[in-house]
């Protein structure tokens, strides 16, 4: 499994650096890549359907616990099966839909990426990778929502996206580092059969973290408001990341959990308020959308809420139904996605009020619209009619609000209907508007990715063991208890009953209610007060606070920085020394001065003087290269020689650096004045007593307690490096590690300072 | 500067000062000196060139540009860090050696080319640093 996720990575990063132009019949190749997965994760169904665990391990970073083990099992492959169907599908569609476009090879290549890290995401079985492969989910969705990155509002609705699933992110990191500490492990299987019991705030606080990062995924009231602006997406993504995959991470991540959390009752609680208000609220909103694409968003918001809610609820029935609903909702939202896509590139709108008549132009999108909407609707036969009677199986099964939540979930139902068929149905009937009669007929090929994801819908729906062992498998594994039979005819009863009550009532409200331009401006009035203005005020103010603090601690001026940086660390180490003060004084051992040290002081403390007191710069340059090289015989006389050496080329160079740039620098603009130079005094000598008192303890004591190390480094350096000078030793050898970091921050630092160089030059050229 | 002992010294200087630095990264592993310091002796020597005949003339002699000694000597460090686990099987940065001395090198080991590696980092980042200074000078 870890190879169909680095393959993807692979694949994207060479689409991603080469960017060659495929002919365009080559493009075609792209799909094999999600296809030969799909076909890959396929033949794990055989082991799965008879109730086994696939599980791969390899050791990644041993010494923290982390291993790069993947995990195969009901609930994994069901993801992984539509990550990399509606995948194949997405590819061939993107294929036709983004023709022409110069940077295709560059969303494939995000695409790929995104694949990847969804296949990572819901094989994972270590937390720690779990949450990396999650935040590379939001980050391929951050170029995929900015793809059109010449358009403003795309580059907006891309930020807010990762800025609210990386703020979800970080809770899923703390709940990942959290229930490591408390179980011991980030082995999630370890962890779902662990006995250990959580304690007192325990259980609440990691139900918090994880269902923060699952809402803020799975796009659950108040964070709902990313997915709406994500529609920006070319009409691809949102078919593949924002309806049928990525929200639904979040989704997977609560029923990848569901079985550690639902013994307590604030789990079940917590998913039913916020499931419950998401899935009406956002049905509520279809009603008041124009926009093909904003319906569809909005009622994909409220089947995340439904499944939430489904969760919330709990038992066998609920949790069968929120599974065989992720699977259906799948199927008819890709559907219903592709077929908008190709309205708006064919007529150039997605307006509902304007669009009429199409079934004429596009017979055959006609049909699939229709039997995606159909199955939105649940009627008998199709997947939908299979997910809706689960669905009211599931709320009517529970203990004390049955009758409530039966009506909650047949209320939302019927508003979805309605966004069902005014995507699906209206812009197919009625009459053609004059302005839509030049509108081109289809490329033949366009029409089948949708035509296969409605048709599946369709087969699903009519014989559903073929779903059925999948099914089992799945919601046994996220922790129902019994296996719900899949059956399309119950008998005439109460389950029933409500389905046709349910299509009914959708299909009278979608004859009733016709949307115009007084009702959006009437429901426009309220956003003032929906999370999204609060959030994009709280942004503002981010911003407006970011830039003053730029401004108040990147002033520009080196001489301001030194400072604060000097100041911050007088605070750190004065925090250290004044633990203990009594230490440092009682260490100072007194010897008798010899005339080498004598002369060394005199240089040293002279050279520092006239550097400070020089009214030029250039002899307070010399004045530090004499300091420097005073400080270099500090080295030769205590037998440091490899020390001297160092600090003598160092010297030299600082030297000449310093001198050419020089030549860059104005002259003295302004002397400082005196109460400057006081507090630059103050500073200046509070800091150097500090590391004078560090410098002590680091000989003293430091010397005594890490004593061991010197001895083992004497002893260790010819008999392990084969070295006899232990200060190379320990650089090339010992702390090898660390010298390769370092030359990298050197590299990085000359990189920087040519660039910062050169583009000053352009600049004024 | 326009010095003509300056410029002919520097021709010789710049040779020496190379041998030098080559002697001093050599000779690290035993008595004092190292790539850090080798580096930054090389890295003097071209200064001091650049200084007597014009940047010019040492871009000239150095023909490609300083910052091309930084991917090259963190590649050789790199590989020299990651070879004992690619030939033998060790973990990362396992000192590897050959059996006897090489004459006037002396021992020859992954830590060696490691230290190759500092040296020419040290070289690429200080003659950029200096040169991309000087320029705009």
């Amino acid at each position: 499994m870890i190879f169909a996720s680095l393959i993807s990575f692979f694949v994207a990063m060479i689409l991603g650096f080469f960017q060659w132009e495929l002919k365009r019949k080559w493009t075609a190749f792209y799909v094999l890549l999600p296809l030969g997965l799909f076909a890959f994760f396929a033949s794990y169904l055989p082991e799965v359907l008879q109730g086994e665990q696939v599980l791969q391990s390899f050791s990644w970073v041993p010494s923290f616990g982390v291993h790069l083990s993947f995990l195969v099992d009901g609930l994994s492959l069901l993801f992984l099966l539509l990550i990399t169907g509606i995948g194949a599908l997405v590819f061939v569609y993107t294929n036709i839909y983004m023709r022409g476009d110069p940077k295709i090879t560059r969303f494939y290549a995000y695409l790929t990426l995104f694949m990847g890290a969804m296949i990572g995401l819901v094989s994972s079985d270590n937390l720690i990778t779990l949450f990396i492969f999650w935040e590379l989910t939001s980050i391929s969705s951050f170029f995929l929502i900015g793809y059109k990155n010449n358009d403003k509002e795309s580059r907006r609705a891309a930020i807010i996206s990762i800025a609210v699933t990386g703020f979800g992110g970080l809770f899923l990191l703390a709940f990942s580092i959290y229930s490591g500490v408390i179980y011991g492990s980030y082995s999630i299987q370890e962890m779902l059969t662990s006995t250990s019991v959580l304690e007192g705030w325990q259980p609440l606080i990691l139900i918090g973290l994880v269902l923060v990062a699952a809402f803020t995924k799975s796009a659950q009231f108040p964070f709902h408001f990313w997915l709406p602006g994500a529609m920006k997406a070319p009409t691809p993504v949102s078919t593949y990341l924002h309806s049928a995959t990525m929200v639904k991470a979040g989704i997977y991540l609560l029923l990848r959990f569901n079985p550690l959390f639902s013994q307590y009752s604030d789990w079940h609680t917590i998913l039913l308020i916020f499931g419950g208000f998401t899935m009406l609220y956002a049905a509520v909103q279809t009603l008041f959308q124009s926009d093909m694409k904003s319906i569809l968003a909005y009622s994909t918001i409220s089947a995340l809420g439904i499944i939430v809610f489904l969760i919330g609820i709990g038992g066998s029935f609920a949790l069968s139904a929120a599974i065989a609903f992720i699977f259906a909702h799948a199927m008819y939202k890709a559907t219903l996605f592709m077929i908008t896509g190709i309205v708006d590139h064919q007529t150039g709108t997605r307006d509902i009020t304007k669009l009429g008549g199409l079934g004429k132009i596009m017979p055959s999108i006609r049909y699939i619209a229709l039997a995606a909407a159909l199955s939105n609707a649940g009627v008998p036969f199709f997947m939908g009619f299979l997910a809706k009677d689960m669905i009211y199986e599931g709320t009517l099964n529970h203990q004390s609000l049955a009758v409530v939540f039966t009506i909650l979930a047949i209320t939302t139902n019927v508003l979805l209907i309605y966004a069902g068929f005014a995507v699906g149905l209206k812009p197919f009937v009625g009459n053609l508007p004059e302005d839509l009669k030049q509108t081109t007929r289809l490329k033949s090929s366009v029409w089948w990715p949708p035509a296969i994801t409605a048709f599946l819908g369709l087969v699903f729906g009519a014989v559903p063991f073929l779903f059925a062992g999948l099914l089992a498998n799945a919601s046994l594994s996220v922790g129902a208890e019994a296996i719900v039979p899949l059956k399309i005819w119950h008998g005439f009863n109460l389950v029933f009953l409500l389905s046709l009550c349910t299509l009914a009532l959708g299909l009278i409200l979608y004859f009733v209610w016709k949307m115009n331009s007084t009702k959006s401006i009437f429901v426009e009035r309220f956003y003032r007060f929906a999370p999204k203005s609060i959030a994009s005020a709280l942004f503002t103010k981010f911003m407006i606070l970011a830039s003053r603090w730029t401004k108040l601690a990147q002033n520009g001026f080196l001489r301001n920085y030194v400072l604060v940086i000097v100041i911050a660390l007088t605070i750190a180490l004065s925090a250290h020394v004044f633990r203990r003060p009594s230490l440092y004084l009682s260490n100072i051992i007194f010897t008798p001065l010899s005339f080498n040290e004598l002369t060394l002081s005199i240089m040293l403390v002279g050279s520092t003087l006239f550097a400070v007191f020089s009214k030029s710069r250039l002899a307070a340059i010399a004045g530090l290269a004499v300091l420097g090289y005073a400080v270099c015989f500090v080295f030769v006389f205590y037998s440091a020689p490899d020390l001297a050496l160092t600090q003598f080329s160092i010297d030299t160079l600082t030297v000449i650096l310093f001198v050419l740039i020089l030549y860059n620098l104005p002259p003295y603009l302004r002397l400082s004045n005196n109460r400057v130079r006081y507090r630059d005094i103050g500073v200046a000598s509070v800091f150097g007593v500090l590391i004078t008192l560090v410098t002590l303890e680091a000989i003293v004591e430091s010397a005594q307690r890490n004593a061991h190390l010197a001895s083992y480094f004497n002893e260790n350096a010819k008999t392990l490096a084969k070295g006899k000078n232990i200060v190379n030793v320990i650089l090339v050898d010992f702390r090898g590690a660390d010298t390769l970091i370092e030359t990298v921050v050197l590299a990085i630092s000359a990189i920087g300072v040519f660039g910062l160089v050169k583009l000053r030059m352009k600049e004024k050229e | 500067m326009n010095s003509i002992i300056l410029k002919t010294t520097t021709n010789f200087l710049l040779a020496l000062l190379l041998l030098f630095s080559v002697f001093v990264l050599l000779r690290g592993h035993y008595y004092p000196g190292g790539g850090f310091v080798g580096g930054l002796i090389a890295a003097i020597a071209f200064v001091l060139h650049s200084f007597a005949n014009g940047l010019p003339s040492t871009r000239k002699l150095l023909r490609i540009h300083p910052g091309f000694f930084l991917p090259f000597g963190f590649s050789v460090g790199l590989l020299s860090a990651i070879a004992p686990m690619i030939f033998k099987d060790l973990p990362f940065m396992t000192g590897l050696w050959m059996e006897d001395p090489l004459p006037v090198i002396g021992m020859v080991g992954t830590a060696l080319f490691f230290d190759i590696g500092v040296f020419f980092v040290v070289i690429g980042a200080s003659l950029t640093i200096i040169f991309t200074v000087s320029e705009t000078a």
